[in-house]
């Protein structure tokens, strides 16, 4: 008989993770950092790992796929600051064009924000959340502790290895595949943390949040809401519900498990000093105004439309918008099922009732009428699109389809 | 069978194999001239000499591609008879992200979503920005061209152009993509002769 050690690995590690899971729950109350203020890293090791997290850092700073807008960042900057306080100061934040929820810290206090996170948050609290979860890896001193114990355990690195190979992205070696191996549970990533790691990050994130006067409850219905949206999407395609991060190689808690814990670290907090813990709905509905509707573009061109729909919805919760209405009939429009063309319609009708309707709403409602053989009434808002929208890029198009309306 | 044909038959499977991967992993000299481009039922008559990418790396459906300088630099994609109801990839229903079907009572601007979602979920592009959607006389009939930049996982910023005409309820495309540095430029008016030429075959 042979031993297969990789198995044995395996089934070892499987065991390490199960008694994780099982451990007892974290309080967040009696957590501190563990990184002073400042602070540089002190060995070769770790001089090592930020001189890498600095390159990596400006390979961003000057890529396509960073997402520059000056008013976002002013913003997202404000509520790290207010999360952080004088830490702030170690950490910089940096918004990546990439429709996937995501977003991950690196060694040397560099955090990548991907737009597809932000299309999906509610309020300045669930950003909180988000901010105060990836502080806490930085902050707790995780990115050095976990290379180093990677680093003294060469079995455990074969497993690391044989769970990345699953991963979609796993065989990418630039920056942009290492963010999303990060968070996506997949193992290849130097600096994916352990499940141990990941709980302790999202209690601290609720510790941070809640000292910042953020309710503490936004952290649960963050992964709630993925949740839901992730069952949508299934379902509208006839098939199982799957947690990535259920899988024994994952070096996430399955995210049910993980919903739970922070329901459960807010539920240690009182407001501090009687204060009222607010969401920031409004802050965050301002700061989103105009940026909604080409994030959640990015996400309804990958035509996963269960989940695009829940997350529309989800959104709406907090009131319609002109941005909501118009991105639900892009949905129906790229979905195209039957009956769809008529949905899309009332959608973009609904669009174009608000007083300041999103820059497209007009063209597609237009459009939407015509296909459904309303001539007039398409041609009347076509007409609109191009008085409020005298220069766009698409204003030949129009004026031909005017000019040449489909025979019925 | 005689014991010689028995050997043989195991080797000379193996021998096609291999001839026919070589074969699916080359690229063709595409001469001057006027050239009927079977798969995507397109003709073009061409002003210079191209390579043709080995149909083994096609993404689409009945795709063809030429180049120049290699497709990460420049390509011109033609695709074509695609049918009310397909999508321009071969993709399974239980796919969670989904190249949008063609319909043949697309507007432009869902013409111009549809190849975004081409590009999002096919090409894994971060990045995608429509520039301009403008008529355009394709395949003797008024079609869309759709203008936009794009960026893949490579980080380099492309510009894409890409002419679109429905002729009997079928979609007939033709792209022009390179790096937006240079290689694009190179290639604009050689695309505009070439899409003034198509015809459908």
């Amino acid at each position: 008989m042979t031993i297969d050690v990789t198995r044995l690995c395996a089934l070892l590690f499987a065991l390490c993770l199960t008694g994780a899971a099982c451990a007892e729950p974290l309080d967040p109350t009696t957590m501190v950092p563990l990184v002073p203020a400042g602070y540089q890293p002190v060995d070769v090791d770790e001089q090592g790992l930020w001189q890498s997290s600095n390159e990596i850092e400006q390979q961003i700073a000057n890529s396509h796929l960073l997402f520059r807008n000056p008013d976002l960042q002013a913003y997202l900057d404000s509520v790290l600051a207010r999360v952080l306080g004088d830490r702030a100061a170690d950490l910089r934040l940096y918004v990546v064009r990439d429709p996937d929820f995501n977003a991950s810290v690196f060694p040397n206090g560099m955090i990548l924000v991907h737009t597809g996170l932000l299309a999906r948050l509610r309020n300045e609290a669930q950003l909180a959340a988000v901010l105060g979860h990836e502080a806490g890896h930085y902050l707790r001193m995780h990115t050095i502790d976990q290379w180093r114990v990677r680093k003294s355990r060469a079995a455990a690195m074969s497993v690391f290895t044989l769970g990345g190979a699953f991963g979609p992205r796993a065989n990418r070696n630039n920056w942009y595949f290492l963010a999303h191996s990060i968070n996506a549970g997949l193992l290849a990533s130097l600096f994916s943390y352990s499940r141990e790691m990941e709980a302790e990050a999202d209690a601290y994130g609720v510790l941070l949040m809640t000292e910042a006067g953020y309710a503490p409850g936004a952290a649960a219905e963050v992964w709630s809401q993925l949740i839901s949206e992730r069952k949508a999407s299934a379902e509208a395609r006839n098939t199982p519900y799957k947690d990535r991060a259920a899988s024994l190689w994952s070096s996430h808690p399955p995210t049910e498990q993980r919903m739970d814990g922070l329901a459960q670290y807010a539920r240690s907090f009182s407001s501090p000093s009687g204060q009222a813990l607010s969401h920031g709905t409004n802050s965050w509905a301002a700061a989103m105004a105009d940026l909604l509707e080409p994030l959640l573009s990015e996400q309804i061109k990958q035509n996963d439309a269960g989940a695009s729909l829940f997350l529309v919805k989800n959104l709406a919760q907090d009131g319609w918008t002109s941005a909501l209405h118009f991105a639900l009939g892009n949905i129906y429009s790229l979905r195209a099922d039957n009956g769809d063309a008529e949905l899309a319609a009332q959608a973009y009708a609904d669009a174009v009732t608000f007083p300041d309707p999103v820059r497209g709403a007009f063209r597609a409602h237009g459009y939407a009428q015509l296909k459904l053989g309303n001539t007039q009434l398409a041609q009347d808002a076509l007409r609109t699109y191009l008085q409020r929208n005298p220069e766009a890029t698409d204003a030949s198009m129009i004026r031909y389809t005017l000019d040449n309306p489909p025979q019925q | 069978m005689t014991n010689n044909q028995r050997m043989f038959r195991p080797l000379a499977s193996v021998l096609i194999v291999i001839m026919l991967c070589s074969c699916a992993t080359r690229y063709a000299f595409v001469p001057e001239g006027k050239n009927k481009i079977r798969k995507a039922g397109i003709i073009v008559t061409t002003n210079q000499k191209w390579s043709m990418r080995p149909s083994s790396l096609s993404v689409a459906r009945n795709e063809v591609t030429w180049t120049k300088n290699g497709p990460r630099l420049d390509a011109v994609t033609f695709l074509g008879r695609i049918n009310d109801g397909e999508a321009i990839v071969k993709q399974r229903e239980s796919d969670e992200r989904q190249v949008a079907p063609f319909r043949a009572t697309m507007t432009p601007p869902e013409l111009a979503a549809m190849i975004e979602s081409y590009y999002r979920v096919k090409l894994e592009a971060a990045v995608f920005d429509v520039t301009s959607v403008s008529p355009i006389e394709f395949l003797g009939t008024g079609g869309v061209q759709v203008d936009y930049t794009y960026v893949r996982e490579d980080e380099v910023l492309r510009r894409g152009r890409c002419a679109m005409s429905v002729v009997e309820n079928r979609l007939f495309v033709m792209m022009l993509t390179g790096a937006k540095l240079h290689y694009f430029e190179l290639l604009e008016a050689e695309f505009a002769a070439l899409i003034a030429s198509a015809e459908v075959l």
